[in-house]
């Protein structure tokens, strides 16, 4: 069963210096219990992909196409019927869990919230599921913890505190952006692991926002390279990892230090003047001037591998 | 917690003590002898003989250097000896006393009125940013920091006082007469608290933490009301305290043009009736009590933060 | 330096409240420098027989106790404002620059002496200490301008100060130093201009305050003394007869409100412009 399943998507915003084509025409199928990475280097939309889904982007951002979760597209749900997939069907759990946090709220009472608001629990039942939510993402002493701020936490700990927050109403669809960015790397791994056993536990789907082909390998079944706000390249994890095609994922795999670090040439486009045709031609090593004219179609290689790239046409 | 007030109460006793000094300064470079001027007040004008100035100039010490003259008067000072009214000859200290609590009154209220105004126009704002309301509010607020206060309380003693007869142009007593000067205050300090809780609202609001609360599914009134609010407030605090001080300053003029006996009117007549020794007791006494507002805000803001609270504690 | 200048220019060209306040103050200063060519009467000599008129035709915004035209005192009005404020924020620019640029630069105790006389200062209500000081020297322009220089020039002192510990760390004044310039050369010519933006920004803002503080001071008798035509103590004189003669009290209150509106239009728009996200000022 297809949970989530995005038609071309598109996001853009108005700012002084011009207009931010951030997702730029995005088809996407995520099936029920599948784990999606979508990585990619900073500034190429992947965020801005996860906040347009929950539609949590400003008044100013338009967001057009549609994403059909479960069959209702959310672009066209009213504000109300939004807020009721929040949190409730659909969770959030985003990075740097500092920031993300309300620092004059005790990390309990933020973790009653989505209860409060979507089980109708009252206050004295949510405490104690709170403390309960807070056991299973293994945080000791969690009834102390509770009535404390989220800068007395640590660093893992809070991120495993806004895991359980994501958890709380037992979503059918997780999306995580960078949920292990900023830690130790044995934070990370723990992190990692934990997210695996509540995916395992509960069922839930992800879609995991990365720019870590370690995590995404760890978590995810399959995988979008997105590049300029579009996916470039898609196939399951270990089909990409054996057979990379396009030449940015090739460059992106290459980029890994345990593969002999050998940095790509140039940066990723921005997002206001993108060029025209492949929007990576200008980096590209395989460059022809029919990549400079004509944008490439997703190519079909295999049972589930696709590509956008002319060198397969 | 407690190191930290201690700390700011030190501080505040070294700022009370340079607020000693500058006051002093200030009245003993006055031009004029005060000799003269205490020959003048005590015993009238047919006692401005030279050996009777010269015999008082010695009696008071005001032949000694200027630092010994501060310490005699500084000595005075904390025994509550702020000397007499060059005028009446009444106890300076027992003059403002008897003055601030109908000051004290309409700084109260002024602030009441202010907060009255500015919290929910500086929430609504944010909320509705560069909607018609926003406009219009932010237009109103540009003019009422621009407007001078006693222009202000005119206009509201023309429209209410003269031409409706609503509330009595001017004196003391029953509820009626605090309304026109308390409006004029708080209006005026309304325009400012306005814009500094609206833009720290459109601050608050952007931040990571809302991002998170609207994804929990928390409708805007619950985001604004739990997630806002209590950030927007802390910094409004200080500002508060900050007003306090333009409470103060506005009841001068305020307190002038309403014939509001506090301690604004008091320092005023002092200064028409050259009366230099309830002049220094009048900045002195205000100039205290700000500087304790000032503390009593910043002890606030530390037990409001529990980010500062915790810094404290470890 | 150069291109952050064409920046601020060009943000500045967008922020439409700027320009309006830009041009008012052009109005403003129009007027002041003008205002013998442009009042339609005299605004000082009395005129017995036409007192108290209404506004008409002759006479736009009427005439006062002394038979005045109020239209030609509220110009010249824009003289005398512009003149003291002109004057004090000019006094305090360079008082609070200079010490704030000692505090800044040497720190140490000199930076603690300096400031804790800041703390002091700023523990008086403004005003009320101007008030004081204008009321120990006696009332007169003059001595309302000492007066309010006095107490205002502790906001430069402030900005200049943490302005020049954040550039003195600077590989320029660290280079300039190697080369064993002079701390008096380093001071003027490697940090000042550094620190200058705030500076016009401050200035601007505190044009408005002090035509406020001013005329409140005018107001209360403290400082312009009659016949001069000041704004402040116009209204002092048109209170007597608001019953009567509403118009002596409402134009010289608008122009107050306009020129600190001016100010306060162009002051926040220039501070907007060199900072898109202003930082608030906390005590954290």
């Amino acid at each position: 069963m297809t949970l989530l399943s995005i038609r071309d998507l598109r996001t853009y915003f108005y700012t002084e210096d011009g207009v931010v084509r951030a997702v730029n025409g995005i088809d996407l199928n995520l099936e029920e219990g599948e784990t999606l990475g979508i990585i990619g280097e900073t500034g190429c939309g992947k965020t801005m992909l996860g906040l347009s889904i929950l539609r949590l982007l400003s008044e100013n951002t338009k967001v057009e196409g549609e994403v059909l979760y479960r069959g209702t597209d959310l672009i066209r749900l009213s504000k109300a019927e939004m807020r009721k997939i929040r949190g409730k069907e659909i969770s959030m759990i985003f990075q740097n869990s500092l920031s993300s946090m309300n620092p004059v709220l005790t990390v309990g009472k933020q973790l009653a919230e989505p209860l409060e608001m979507h089980q109708h629990m009252k206050k004295q039942a949510a405490k104690q599921k709170v403390i309960e939510m807070l056991k299973a993402v293994k945080i000791p002493s969690p009834s102390d913890r509770a009535a404390e701020y989220p800068h007395e936490f640590s660093g893992g700990m809070r991120q495993r505190a806004m895991i359980a927050m994501g958890l709380a109403c037992t979503p059918s669809l997780i999306i995580a952006d960078e949920p292990t960015t900023g830690l130790d790397v044995t934070i990370q791994a723990q992190i990692i692991e934990l997210i695996k056993e509540v995916l395992e536990h509960s069922g839930a789907s992800m879609l995991l926002i990365t720019h870590d082909l370690g995590v995404a390998s760890e978590l995810c079944n399959s995988i979008a390279v997105m590049y300029a706000g579009e996916i470039i390249e898609y196939a399951g994890i270990i089909e990409l990892f054996k057979n990379p095609r396009h030449p940015y994922t090739r460059g992106f795999f290459g980029s890994l230090p345990n593969r002999g670090l050998k940095p790509m040439p140039g940066t990723c486009p921005s997002m206001i003047n993108l060029p025209g045709g492949c929007k990576f031609h200008p980096r590209c090593p395989h460059a022809s001037s029919r990549c400079e004219k004509e944008k490439p179609d997703m190519l079909k290689l295999g049972e589930k591998h696709y590509v956008r790239c002319f060198l397969y046409d | 917690m407690l190191k930290f007030i201690l700390k700011r109460m030190a501080l505040m006793l070294i700022v009370i003590l340079g607020v000693t000094v500058l006051t002093f300064l200030i009245m003993h470079f006055t031009p004029g002898d005060p000799a003269e001027m205490i020959a003048l007040s005590r015993h009238g004008a047919e006692s401005l003989t030279p050996e009777n100035i010269e015999r008082i100039r010695v009696e008071e010490g005001l032949n000694a250097p200027v630092y010994i003259q501060y310490l005699k008067w500084l000595q005075h000072l904390l025994h509550g000896d702020l000397g007499y009214s060059l005028i009446n000859g009444e106890p300076v200290l027992s003059e403002i006393l008897n003055r601030f609590p109908a000051t004290f009154k309409l700084a109260v209220t002024s602030m009441i009125v202010a907060l009255i105004i500015a919290i929910p126009l500086g929430i609504i704002t944010a909320s509705k940013q560069y909607s018609l309301f926003d406009n219009l509010s932010m237009m109103g607020a540009m003019i009422g920091v621009a407007m001078p206060s006693f222009w202000f309380a005119l206009l509201l003693i023309h429209l209410f006082a003269l031409c409706l007869g609503w509330f009595p142009v001017c004196g003391s007593g029953s509820f009626e007469y605090i309304v026109l000067p308390a409006l004029t205050l708080g209006t005026g300090i309304s325009a400012v608290l306005t814009r500094f809780i609206r833009s720290n609202m459109l601050d608050v609001l952007r931040q990571d933490y809302i991002r998170t609360a609207r994804a929990k599914g928390l409708t805007e009134k619950l985001i604004i009301i739990k997630h806002a609010l209590k950030n927007a407030f802390i910094p409004v605090i200080t500002v508060i305290g900050i007003q306090f001080g333009r409470v103060l300053e506005g009841s001068v003029i305020v307190e002038t043009i309403f014939a509001w006996p506090g301690i604004g009117k008091l320092l005023v007549d002092s200064i028409y009736s050259r009366d230099f020794a309830m002049i220094q007791g009048c900045v002195l006494f205000v100039a205290v009590i700000f500087v304790l507002v000032n503390l009593f805000v910043d002890v606030s803001y530390t037990y409001l933060d529990p980010r500062i609270r915790y810094e404290e504690r470890r | 330096m150069k291109s952050a200048k064409k920046l601020i220019c060009q943000r500045l060209k967008k922020n439409k409240i700027a320009i309006v306040g830009l041009a008012m103050i052009t109005f403003l200063l129009f007027l002041a420098v003008f205002a013998p060519w442009i009042v339609p009467h005299d605004p000082i000599e009395p005129n017995l027989g036409k007192r108290f008129l209404s506004p008409c035709k002759e006479y736009p915004m009427g005439t006062d106790d002394l038979g005045r035209c109020v239209l030609s005192r509220v110009i010249y009005g824009t003289r005398v404002s512009l003149q003291v404020s002109m004057s004090v924020v000019g006094i305090i620019a360079v008082i609070g620059v200079t010490l704030g640029l000692i505090s800044g630069y040497f720190g140490g105790k000199l930076d603690e002496l300096i400031m804790r006389f800041v703390d002091t200062v700023l523990a008086f209500p403004g005003i009320i200490l101007a008030m004081a000081v204008a009321g120990a020297l006696g009332p007169g322009l003059f001595n309302v301008m000492l007066a309010l220089a006095l107490v205002s020039w502790t906001g430069f002192a402030r900005v200049v100060r943490s302005s020049v510990m954040a550039v003195k760390e600077k590989e320029f004044v660290e280079s300039a130093r190697a080369l064993g310039c002079s701390d008096l050369y380093i001071m003027t010519r490697h940090i000042l201009p550094n620190v200058i933006t705030p500076v016009i920004v401050l200035a601007t803002l505190d044009m408005g305050f002090i035509i406020l503080a001013a005329s409140s001071l005018s107001f209360l008798g403290l400082g312009a003394q009659p016949p001069i035509p000041d704004w402040g103590s116009m209204l002092n004189n048109g209170r007597v007869y608001m019953r009567t003669a509403p118009f002596l009290t409402i134009f010289p209150g608008i122009a107050i409100t306009t020129a600190v509106m001016a100010f306060n239009f162009l002051g926040d728009g220039l501070r907007d412009a060199m900072d898109p996200r202003p930082q608030r000022e906390l005590k954290k």
